[in-house]
């Protein structure tokens, strides 16, 4: 260190750090459009599969009835296998925005996730992601209240938390209200994943009526998610134009009926075998939606982005129209 | 003089090198207690341990708070082995002094070639000392600012936490885009992040001026050793004061000695002088580097040192005088503050939840920032001068950064000196630090209200609700005032319920406005419980009836203000009346998912509370108290000067459930029946519609009811709470409109002779034709041929509407005027 720098090397390593230094930025800041995910081909039936369940006895387990419940829904659709082949990386979206108990009907249920992550695994995934964008600023008490960070763990997934710059632009075709939002890299990106689940949670929500699959593309953006809120129904149509998802799981196990989409009141929970304890499976989100309004006492067609994303052509707003079945567990 | 040879020098002294394990341990623990601050808090109240073990902050909070505060316990043992052990906390646990241990190593080099020295008497930090304490009694409590493990807490929290995290992040960012490059940085990035440092990464306002402070304890190193040590710490004024009676202190062997003079260069205090081998009282931290040093092994800590062998730090008199004449004059710099004179104490700061009133705050509150470090949500922050110069670095929720998380209640678990008590989670999410407002001028559907009718794309909507998303009380403390525009377009004005708001401050957090929120909240002190009980006692509802159980404590609301925050939006028809308060509760049955609503509404006499029940009721009548009516499961009941509506909560409640619940309740009512208002009496009885009957005062009850095509768009009737207005329906015979009648009373009958000349005006400027002039009424023909008569009698105003013949219309009104007359004379 005892040695001085003369003028001329100052200079000529300063330049050649600064080229260096310049050069490193100019590559990582280069756009290169990656490649989006497309719908998976796969060989799952079209129709809708809901399954009840009852968890009145005594004897009956509540986990082990969701879990039962998930894999006889997927069973009926064909079987986890149609979609996940060997080797796929497949990340499932639940919905985990608040920091509330699984009682409380805000986050999806932490069973319906293990018994889908056990079954990608059997199917032979990969590697099974678990993440979402959560409502909350520390997406950890979040994950670990609604216990799905726990649940998925133990069924071997992979759970992530969203890095808050690892958002991309991407252009919204025909996009209604909006041309372009940014999107969560490790949902939409090809090289990211094979296989998108969709694991919403069927809540009343105070700005849209209704939160259920659609809906539940919000936590897969960033940005100013708040802006969103204004005209709602068009633009929720519009994201969902850009995220391919496969399979759609729909938790109606308990549902919130009033003060969502937060919640925190167990009157407001609906329990009852009538209106809940089910779990709908389709391939078609909208439909999943359409009869998701029902246990609402609502239809589709009163649900403005339900409406919405039937006229953009995202899937079809008569649940029955592509067959329906009813399993009870 | 031969022995000296024969011993042995000893090469490593042992005191040494478990001196700087021990220290290096503790530092590892202080950090490790810092990082992990969120998760270790979770499960008990440990993590504070080093801030609780100052003495000095112990009694600053205490003696300005003037309470003996236990949870201080620690700094009491510190303070009772140091009489024993001498400065040794300097030395071996001070977390600053280890991080200027360091720094000062670093500076080695520099500081040998820095030619410049600057004063090093070891007295000022007395005299610090003293103006503290001083200040402590006369002004306010100062000790936090200067109490070495609040300033490395702050350091670590406030200064290199954050940028090595936002360091972290933007390097592994910027590895993100490139290929193959960050299939491995992300998963690294991911697990330090996961691992080491919070998931969002903290950054607090403020952090550049505690960077300069911190820089500046740093770079005294440049100059002498652990300089603030030496000359500025106060807590090591206290503990040097207290070394007095050590049991352990350094005692050099006179003939072993060769005065080489190592030890005076290298101790990191100065507290040994030229010769080395006297040492001066209270600067030695027993660090044991002279020990280790000595290549003679002359030095040895033992309890009894040679009277010739320490000398004291010389304070004198002028100094601690500068020092209290200091402190006093402090005292109204640092209250000088502009807010807190005109706001009378209350600054709108929001503190963190389960604080002392301010003035208490200020005084327990150490500034350590440890409240900061572990909010999950990143949203306490160092207030700079919004609290006037004594509150400075004092913890302040900022919203619009971060907001107080409904579960959490981190921050009251760690405060060490109790500023922020301890509190249950059912209490803090029950406890109200702030309310929140919206400021209409930016909120989006408040403004957009006013362009509702230029949308033009049908899909467009000016509705918003993000605040009221998020809202975290259970039963929200934000909801809408819906409103349909004739274009069909619907918006959903936002109101704070402000009795159930908590002040977290969610909802100013993502109020999607851009730069200020269109939601703002504003801290309360003292906090307060919000309220889910009634002010007054509440007598209205029983707590059973037969089978029926009340759910929790009715809800009070009286005044208008209060009405408003219970039924906003038609609370306007209900304050026309002379409106005294609404309770309202829920029952529910036994063994069952049935659930029933009640509001019980009072007002000032019983014609108003017959107006109400008339406006609300529907369906058939019911002998329930003096009326009552009901439809399905629905049920309203008149009683006095009370109006009961009851109604189904869930969907299986039957008709006899609402009339039980209904005839107990009018039992439990305080006695007093009501008669119908007496102006009743003057309605014809002949072809009269029961339900059609309506009782009121002001026009904005005039104005729900349908009387003609026409309507009334300026207060031509003079309609005041003066005014008693009846209104009543009558068959038509055929299937036409039914007749309407009117009967308005003033107090004053140059107000109805005023009024009556304002109706034949409009009626005219209708397009109605005069038929006949009497000269007690007249009488107009519309253009659907239709006849209405008006009088004006005794201050006494009739009108009569939609009759078929001229001669009918003339009949009603003449009735009603002989009745009038009748019960005036």
């Amino acid at each position: 260190m005892k040695e001085n720098i003369s003028r001329r090397t100052f200079l000529k390593t300063g330049a050649a750090i600064g080229a260096g230094l310049y050069g490193l930025a100019y590559l990582s800041s280069i756009e290169r459009p990656k490649p989006l995910k497309k719908l998976k081909e796969n060989a799952l039936k079209k129709s809708m599969i809901v399954v009840h369940g009852d968890v009145t006895g005594s004897d009956r387990n509540e986990g082990a009835v969701i879990k039962e419940m998930v894999r006889r829904g997927i069973r009926a659709l064909g079987n986890m296998e149609k979609l996940v082949s060997r080797g796929d990386r497949v990340v499932i979206k639940p919905n985990i925005a608040w920091d509330r108990k699984p009682e409380f009907a805000v986050n999806t249920n932490p069973y319906v996730i293990a018994a889908l992550i056990e079954l990608c695994l059997e199917a032979g995934a990969r590697g099974v992601k678990v993440l979402d964008h959560t409502c909350s600023t520390n997406p950890r008490p979040s994950y670990m209240m609604s216990g799905i960070e726990k649940a998925s763990q133990e069924a071997g997934a992979d759970v992530r938390f969203i890095n808050k710059s690892f958002f991309t632009d991407v252009k919204i075709p025909d996009g209604k209200a909006l041309n372009s939002w940014p999107f969560y890299e490790e949902l939409i990106h090809l090289e990211e994943l094979d296989v998108l689940i969709n694991v919403p949670i069927a809540k009343q929500h105070s700005t849209s009526r209704l939160s259920m699959a659609l809906k539940n593309t919000l936590g897969m953006v960033g940005g100013n998610r708040g802006l969103l809120h204004k005209d709602i129904h068009p633009k929720i149509a519009d994201l969902n134009k850009v995220v391919k998802v496969d399979l759609t799981v729909l938790d109606a196990f308990r549902t919130l009926k009033r003060n969502g989409p937060t919640g925190g009141r167990l009157e407001d929970v609906d329990n009852s075998f009538e209106n809940a304890r089910r779990i709908v499976v389709s391939t078609d989100p909208v439909a999943v939606d359409s009869y998701g309004a029902t246990l609402f006492g609502l239809k589709g067609v009163d649900i403005g982005f339900i409406q919405e994303s039937h006229d953009a052509g995202l899937g079809d707003i008569d649940f029955r129209l592509k067959g329906f079945e009813e399993i009870t567990v | 003089m031969s022995g000296q040879r024969t011993i042995n020098p000893r090469k490593r002294s042992h005191a040494y090198k478990i001196r700087i394990i021990v220290q290096g341990i503790l530092f590892v623990v202080f950090l490790f207690l810092l990082i992990f601050a969120d998760p270790i808090a979770e499960k008990d109240t440990s993590v504070n341990v080093f801030l609780r073990s100052s003495p000095l902050s112990a009694i600053g909070a205490m003696v300005a708070a003037k309470e003996f505060i236990v949870q201080y316990w620690p700094a009491l043992l510190l303070a009772i082995a140091s009489l024993f052990l001498g400065r040794f906390f300097c030395g071996w646990i001070c977390p600053l002094g280890t991080t200027l241990d360091v720094t000062d190593r670093l500076l080695t080099s520099q500081r040998n070639r820095f030619p410049y020295k600057i004063y090093d008497g070891k007295r000022f930090k007395f005299y610090l000392l003293a103006f503290l304490l001083l200040s402590l009694i006369i002004s306010y409590q100062m000790v936090g600012w200067f109490d070495p493990l609040s300033i490395a807490t702050n350091a670590f929290t406030v200064v290199i936490h954050p940028y090595c995290v936002s360091l972290v992040n933007s390097f592994f960012n910027h590895l993100h885009g490139f290929p193959l490059v960050n299939f491995i940085s992300d998963r690294i990035h991911s697990t330090l992040k996961e691992i080491l440092f919070a998931l969002h990464a903290p950054f607090f306002r403020g952090h550049l001026i505690f960077l300069i402070i911190f820089t500046a304890i740093v770079s005294f190193g440049l100059f002498y050793k652990r300089y603030w040590c030496r000359n500025v710490c106060p807590l090591g004024a206290l503990f040097s004061l207290l070394t007095e009676w050590s049991l352990i202190k350094r005692v050099v062997g006179e003939n072993i000695c060769d005065g080489c003079n190592r030890c005076n260069s290298e101790c990191k205090m100065g507290a040994i002088d030229e010769t080395g081998k006297k040492t001066q009282e209270g600067e030695c931290i027993l660090c044991m580097k002279c020990q280790d040093l000595c290549h003679t092994g002359a030095v040895r800590f033992t309890k009894k040192q040679p009277f010739d062998q320490s000398f004291s730090v010389d304070l004198t008199k002028r100094g601690f005088f500068a020092a209290c004449v200091s402190s006093v004059i402090s005292a109204p710099l640092l209250s000088l503050n502009f807010y807190k004179k005109r706001g009378g104490g209350d600054l709108g700061i929001i503190r963190p939840p389960g604080s002392l009133p301010e003035n208490s705050f200020l005084a327990k509150c150490v500034r350590c920032g440890e409240c900061m470090r572990v909010c999950k949500t990143n949203g306490l922050h160092p207030t700079i001068l919004e609290a006037d110069l004594s509150g400075m670095w004092t913890p302040q929720l900022i919203p619009r950064i971060g907001y107080c998380a409904y579960d959490c209640v981190l921050c009251t678990r760690v405060c060490p000196s109790g500023a922020i008590t301890k509190l249950p989670q059912e209490v803090k999410q029950k406890l109200a630090i702030g309310k929140a407002r919206i400021n209409r001028n930016r909120c989006i559907p408040w403004v957009g209200y006013a362009g509702l009718p230029e949308l033009e794309k049908n899909w467009r909507d000016v509705n918003c609700g993000v605040c009221e998303e998020v809202c975290p009380v259970p039963t929200k403390a934000i909801h809408f005032n819906t409103y349909v525009h004739g274009n069909g377009k619907e918006i959903r004005r936002v109101y704070v319920r402000e009795e159930v708001c908590i002040g977290c401050g969610f909802c100013e957090k993502v109020c999607p406005v851009s730069g200020r929120s269109a939601i703002i909240v504003e801290g309360i002190q003292p906090q307060e419980k919000i309220k889910t009980i009634s002010t007054g006692k509440n007598n209205l509802f029983p707590e059973s009836i037969a089978q029926w159980q009340r759910e929790g404590i009715p809800n009070e609301y009286s005044g208008s203000r209060k009405l408003f925050e219970y039924i906003n939006g038609g609370a306007e028809t209900y304050l026309a009346y002379s409106f005294v308060r609404v309770s309202n509760s829920k029952y529910h049955l036994k063994g069952s998912e049935k659930f029933i609503k009640i509001d019980i509404w009072e007002f000032g006499n019983s014609d108003d509370a017959f107006g109400i029940f008339a406006k609300d009721k529907a369906g058939q009548h019911v002998k329930i108290g003096d009326k009552a009516s009901s439809y399905e499961n629905y049920l309203w009941i008149w009683q006095g000067k009370y109006f009961i509506s009851i109604e189904p909560y869930t969907d299986n409640i039957t008709s006899d459930d609402v009339a039980l619940i209904g005839t107990s309740l009018v039992r439990n009512l305080p006695p007093g029946n009501g008669h119908e208002p007496d102006m009743l009496g003057y309605l014809p009885e002949e072809g009269c519609i029961q339900e059609s009957i309506r009782f009121f005062h002001k026009k904005i009850n005039l104005d729900n009811i349908f009387i003609t095509e026409k309507f009334m768009k300026e207060n031509v009737l003079h309609l005041s709470e003066h005014t008693d207005v009846v209104f009543a329906e009558y068959y038509s015979g055929k299937n036409n409109l039914p007749f309407k009648i009117l009967i308005v009373k003033y107090p004053d009958k140059s107000f109805s002779s005023d009024a009556y000349n304002n109706l034949i005006e409009l009626k005219k400027s209708w397009g109605e034709e005069k038929v006949t002039d009497t000269k007690e009424f007249d009488t107009f023909e519309d253009t659907k041929g239709r006849f209405s008569s008006v009088s004006c009698v005794n201050g006494f105003i009739i009108a009569s509407f939609l009759f078929e013949t001229k001669a009918m219309s003339q009949t009603y009104v003449n009735n009603i005027i002989i009745k009038i007359q009748a019960s005036q004379r």
